[in-house]
């Protein structure tokens, strides 16, 4: 398999999950193509230096939504997070009024607890990846995300009854 | 928070899609895959197998030139072996006048 055929299959299988973990980041949706478009040339570059090449992915489009979103605080300091004109999620009618409600719940979370649900539930990662991605121990990842769900739970619960 | 509700709650998020990139992006990486510079590793190669290819053209070009300069040794180790007689013999006339 060539090189040009591999990187294609790896923005197949993981660009919609960059995508939304970009946005956990900068909130702008075209910020966020930018940043996972860095990032993943970043990490294409120096994949092969990685042993979890899939945390190395996740941690380059971090450090380009973050250098983007500095850039752009630099620019405006005043501007902070912007309203999210697109859906984060690609679902049929039946499920917009329950990812509606996951996007609100989800915006409620601080940044470091989003992103370590973002990158296991959509990313799939591990908590070693993870922790890996967030530059932080693998225990940190993992306490994070214990709360994050819980808070979730909480969430979610007060606007839609778990099944 | 119980272990099933947990996993309910992780099953309800993972059932929801992220939204895909736009086509942009997938097309701006390939060009910027495509005009990437090369890499010191790819260099160096690319360097190696450029001077491996000159000193193998060298070599040829040498054992080329001996070849064909093969073709007349006798004649110039002829002349020259002349040339080394007729000096000698200048030199005993000299010798001789002397």
């Amino acid at each position: 398999m060539t090189d040009g055929q591999d990187w294609a299959q790896w923005m197949q299988r993981h660009g919609p999950a960059l995508l939304l973990y970009a946005r956990q980041i900068v909130h702008d949706p075209a910020l966020a193509e930018d940043a996972v478009q860095e990032g993943f040339v970043r990490f294409w570059l120096h994949r092969r230096k990685a042993p979890e090449p899939l945390g190395l992915l996740y941690a380059a489009v971090r450090s380009a939504a973050l250098d983007s979103m500095r850039r752009r605080q630099r620019r405006n300091p005043r501007e902070q997070a912007v309203a999210r004109p697109e859906a984060c999620f690609d679902v049929a009618a039946a499920q917009r009024e329950s990812s509606a409600d996951v996007e609100a719940a989800l915006a409620q979370l601080p940044v470091e607890q989003r992103e370590v649900v973002v990158l296991k539930i959509w990313g799939g990662l591990t908590f070693t990846q993870i922790a890996q991605a967030i530059g932080e121990s693998v225990g940190t990842s993992a306490s994070r995300y214990r709360y994050a769900m819980q808070k979730l739970a909480t969430l979610l619960r007060a606007e839609v009854p778990l099944e | 928070m119980n272990e099933d509700s947990f996993n309910a709650l992780e099953r309800r998020l993972a059932d929801l899609r992220p939204a895909a990139l736009s086509p942009d992006v997938t097309e701006h990486i390939a060009r910027r895959l495509g005009e990437l510079p090369l890499t010191w590793g790819d260099r160096l190669l690319a360097g190696s197998m450029a001077a491996g290819a000159l000193a193998a053209a060298l070599i040829f070009a040498i054992i080329l030139l001996s070849a064909a300069a093969g073709d007349v040794p006798a004649r110039s180790d002829g002349a020259h072996s002349l040339a080394q007689e007729r000096i000698m013999q200048e030199y005993d006339l000299l010798l001789a006048r002397q």
